[in-house]
């Protein structure tokens, strides 16, 4: 059956018509300011899913009749993307919002330094790309439209023939698309490219497509068949489980469909420029997905339905309009052609404008400064945004143009899928560059440049000009040297030309250093999140006189928004009058809104000509950055230095401290000596007065006076003696007299030399443990003189009644030891201390002989000898009741107690 | 006065680091959901693509359809959830904040 075509067109102009009404509503209550939940994320979601083309209406159930499952995979990958929002998308947009980004050949020239050619380049990519998308959006218009009316087909619903009626349908479909777009989108620039009543008719669309396929649907599975299972029970075995239904292509298509959601431009366009607010795409990332979910849900019944009821002629890619037609629902029918209708006009309107924005920005916009300032024209405020309107409306009929050129050349036999695949792998070039704008800080305008252009090439050489009838394979050595027969011709030529644009742009970043521009941009892209634009835009700083910047705002942003901006200027700036001081960040914020409306390449260039632009060079930021770094570096050397004074000073107080005590010393050890010197002068010369002058002394008085002056004198060389020897001691000036001696054999000859006075006190003397046969390098002469020090001391502090003196000897670990011990009174504790310091003397001595040199010239030696003498504590040395005093001697070499030829005559 | 330069001039980036944790997000929930924005895609990209898929890739058949059709869409909505929950986290976090500037 067929319908009426008066009818049909009748039924979509007054389509078209509400979808007018729609943006006409919208865009009324945006101006008011009363969108409300026009703004808000449902909308935004629905905009979104603009994605769903008549490929999904159609080509998706023809996918999925020849293929299989492989029709999801175009929505898998968008899927993956959104709900990675988050982590992706998410900062896409908030650079993109940022920087008044207004397409995506925008974002990547804004990102690579403002690079104006390289927007172009991006430009052409996508215009490229995009046409055979737009060319299949007309081949379905009109093939639907050839079948609704019945046209060739007749019962056999095979495709329709490609002839010129096809071609005149198309022509003319394409014809009113223009028409539509140029009404639609072209009417006023907005100063962020946003289209307010554009999105609001979008989302109603997307809402008839989904409501259209979905009746569709249900129409297969529970009128023409028995429900789900039954449905599935009629599919043919090898549709879903095909010999490499889940291999390369499967993996390649949702990767290719995820790069697609992001790329395309009308995806760019939606999703990123049309954004009002970041936080939409909280909503975005779930129910867009399930936007997806829900369109492929009918998909594979209505294949299987359409395969099992449908002649075997039938074109799978219209199984949709098909079906209803077959099973005579006419009404179903009109309002699957809607469907279809919708989803074709939607996109081509959308990515028209989205184009159309692109090409004036970057194409003509940088053509048109070019020859103004060739011929010094000065275009006055108006001409600008006329042109710029003016060219978009252009590059729509041009546009559109080419694309039905490629329809009419290109070769038809293809489903429309495959042909919506060209146009994927095309705007996937731009992927490499789009990541490493926003990860890569290294990358630079020239790189990507280079990867885009070694990408595009292989596309283009691999999948676009071989979809042109009659152009026959790639040539020979292409096929040979990528290996191209061996797998899925899309997917080699899909991993040929990603590999080779991702190449290019790491092997072209690396080759040059970024510009500073460049590096800026980076910052500002990369790290987005880290609030890092404010210091990256105090590194540019443009002055401009603000007469000629209000002119070029004018210029660019109309009479009246200019007005406004400068109005606010003025008021902040506390001016009364006249027009605001043009500084840095005010002109910085000029340039950001003319971006917002041109690009920001061109704005940038606008502005080069209009203010003196200085941007710090990087080696004046290094420069400062190295300056400081000297004076952080310098600072805390100077911590370091004083922090060593410090030390210093503390060190020099300690040693000053110690001075003053020796001094101290010194001085009270002179007066000691000179006190103690005195004493036997005193004597001598008292006892000398009185042989002088008594007249009659007596020869045995004279004789006892000189033996006391004689004792005196010798008293008094003693001390000198002692005085001398400590000094020479403690000078290191006499070197000892070295040689091996058994200290056990000196102990015995000290012992010897007591006698006297030992026997004289009734001293009993214990041997409590001798050594035997060690050898010790010492002086055996003041080593002597040491243990006779000691003993005498025991002896003379003695005041014990039945006097004993202990001495034991040992060798501990490899020092040789002697304890001698008394049971005198011992040392009072005030006096351990001291006694080893010159002329302490013990209390309770019985003879003042000694001059209390004795143990300090001990100590002296032992020191001498790398030994040590010292009074035993308390504890050890009361076992005999009195002091204890231990002599430790080093044994050298680790001596053995032996038998030697010397010992061996004295022991025993 | 020695010490004042050089500790001040020591902190400002150390200030900032501390403040930021990589990749440069906001706050520990902005951290968190950015994991999250990266595992569940990583996650969904692994089960469907093979071989995990063609385990499923066998002619049975569950209550009338499919297995691998129930393996491909139930995963599908399981994604979607997680994404809503997720989605759902960031909205009581978000009503927290201040709108960013």
């Amino acid at each position: 059956m067929s319908l009426a075509p008066n009818a049909v067109l009748a039924i979509s102009l007054l389509y078209v018509a509400v979808l007018f009404a729609i943006a006409f509503y919208a865009d009324t209550r945006g101006a008011a300011g009363r969108s409300g939940w026009l703004n808000g994320p449902v909308v935004y979601t629905l905009s979104i899913s603009i994605y769903c083309t008549s490929w999904t209406f159609y080509g998706a159930v023809g996918s999925a009749a020849r293929s299989g499952l492989e029709f999801a995979t175009i929505y898998l990958g968008p899927t993956l993307v959104f709900i990675g929002w988050w982590a992706f998308m998410r900062k896409l947009v908030r650079i993109s919002h940022r920087e008044s980004v207004t397409s995506i050949a925008d974002f990547l020239s804004s990102r690579y330094g403002k690079n104006a050619a390289l927007a172009a380049l991006a430009t052409l990519i996508a215009v490229i790309a995009t046409l055979p998308y737009i060319a299949l959006q007309l081949k379905a218009l009109a093939a639907s439209y050839q079948m609704l009316i019945g046209g060739a087909g007749g019962h056999s619903f095979a495709a329709p023939q490609v002839d010129e009626a096809m071609f005149r349908t198309a022509f003319w479909a394409a014809l009113g698309m223009a028409a539509f777009t140029i009404l639609f989108g072209t009417r006023n620039l907005d100063a962020k490219e946003r289209h307010h009543g554009l999105v609001a008719a979008i989302a109603f669309e997307a809402l008839v497509k989904l409501a259209a396929l979905i009746a569709v649907g249900v129409f297969a599975v529970y009128v023409v068949s028995d429900g789900p299972s039954a449905v599935f029970q009629q599919a043919p075995p090898e549709m879903l489980y095909g010999e490499d239904a889940f291999g390369a292509r499967w993996v390649a298509l949702i990767f290719l469909a995820g790069a697609a959601v992001v790329c395309l431009p009308r995806q760019f366009h939606v999703t990123v420029v049309e954004c009002l607010d970041e936080d939409h795409g909280r909503t975005a990332s779930w129910a867009f997905p399930l936007y997806l979910f829900l369109i492929s849900l009918f998909v594979l019944p209505i294949a299987i339905v359409g395969m099992t009821t449908l002649p075997v002629t039938a074109d799978e890619d219209l199984f949709v309009l098909s079906l209803p037609l077959a099973m005579e629902a006419p009404s179903l029918a009109m309002v699957a052609f809607l469907g279809g209708f919708s989803s074709a006009t939607s996109m081509v309107i959308v990515a028209c404008i989205a184009l159309s924005t692109m090409v004036s920005n970057h194409l003509a916009a940088p053509l048109a400064l070019y020859s103004w300032r060739r011929s010094g024209l000065e275009p006055s405020s108006g001409d600008v945004q006329q042109f710029l309107l003016l060219s978009r409306r252009v590059s729509i009929c041009v546009i559109l143009g080419l694309s039905f050129l490629y329809f009419r050349w290109s070769g038809s036999s293809d489903g429309l899928a495959s042909i919506g695949l060209i146009a994927f792998a095309g705007v996937a070039q731009l992927l490499p560059p789009i990541l490493a704008a926003m990860y890569w800080p290294r990358a630079t305008a020239f790189g990507a440049a280079m990867g885009m252009m070694a990408g595009f090439g292989l596309w283009a050489a691999l999948l676009f000009a071989p979809s042109f009838a009659g152009a026959g394979a790639p040539p020979s050595w292409i096929v040979a040297a990528l290996d191209l027969g061996a797998f899925d011709p899309l997917v080699t030529a899909l991993f040929w030309s990603l590999s080779a644009n991702a190449l290019g742009l790491v092997a072209g970043s690396l080759l040059r250093a970024p510009s500073t521009l460049e590096r800026i941009q980076a910052a500002k892209f990369v790290d987005v999140f880290r609030g890092a634009s404010e210091q990256a835009t105090r590194a540019i700083r443009y002055s401009a006189g603000s007469s000629e910047l209000f002119i070029l705002a004018q210029r660019i942003l109309g009479a009246e928004r200019a007005l406004k901006i400068f109005e606010e200027e003025r008021i902040r700036q506390g001016l009364r009058q006249g027009l605001p001081e043009a500084d840095a960040e005010f002109v910085a914020r000029i340039e950001a809104r003319i971006a917002g409306t041109v690009g920001a390449a061109t704005a940038r260039a606008m502005m080069a000509e209009v203010a003196t632009g200085e941007v710090v060079s990087a080696e004046a930021l290094r420069g400062i950055a190295s300056e400081t770094a000297r004076l952080v570096d310098y600072s805390l050397r100077l911590k370091d230095k004083s922090q060593e004074l410090e030390q210093t000073a503390i060190q020099l107080r300690v040693v000053n401290e110690r001075l003053q005590r020796l001094d101290a010393q010194k001085d009270a050890f002179l007066s000691q000596i000179s006190h103690e010197l005195r004493t036997p002068m005193t004597a001598v010369r008292s006892f000398a007065e009185i042989l002088l002058e008594t007249p009659d002394v007596t020869t045995a008085q004279a004789k006892r006076f000189l033996g006391i002056m004689h004792d005196e004198s010798l008293r008094l060389t003693r001390l000198l003696d002692q005085i001398l020897d400590l000094s020479q001691l403690e000078n290191a000036q006499t070197p000892l007299r070295l040689s091996v001696v058994d200290p056990a054999y000196e102990l015995d000859r000290a012992i010897e030399t007591c006698a006297p006075m030992v026997t004289d006190r009734r001293v009993a003397i214990h041997r409590l443990a001798e050594t035997e046969g060690l050898r010790i390098e010492a002086d055996a002469d003041r080593l002597r003189q040491v243990f006779l020090n000691v003993l005498a001391n025991a002896v003379k502090y003695n005041t014990a009644d039945q006097p004993g003196i202990w001495i034991e000897s040992r060798v501990t670990g490899d020092m040789f030891e002697v304890v001698i011990s008394d049971n005198g009174p011992g040392v009072p504790a005030e006096e351990r201390e001291i006694i080893f310091s010159r002329f302490a003397r013990g209390e309770g001595a019985f003879d003042a002989q000694g001059a209390g040199l004795g143990l300090a010239i001990c100590r002296q030696i032992m020191a001498r000898h790398q030994g040590g003498i010292e009074l035993m504590p308390a504890g050890d040395g009361a076992a005999f009741g009195g002091a204890s005093f231990r002599i430790r001697l080093p044994l050298r070499g680790g001596d053995r107690p032996e038998i030697s030829p010397e010992t061996a005559d004295i022991a025993g | 006065m020695g010490d004042a330069a050089p500790d001040s001039s020591a902190d400002p980036d150390d200030g900032v680091a501390a403040r930021h944790s990589r990749p440069g997000l906001e706050d520990a929930a902005a951290q968190r959901r950015w994991d999250l924005g990266v595992f569940l895609p990583a996650l969904g990209a692994f089960l469907f693509v093979s071989p995990m898929v063609r385990l499923f890739a066998e002619p049975v058949s569950f209550g009338g359809a499919p297995g691998i059709v129930l393996y491909i869409f139930g995963l599908w909505l399981a994604l979607i959830l997680a994404a809503a929950l997720l989605a759902r986290m960031a909205r009581r976090a978000h009503d927290g904040q201040e709108p960013p500037a």
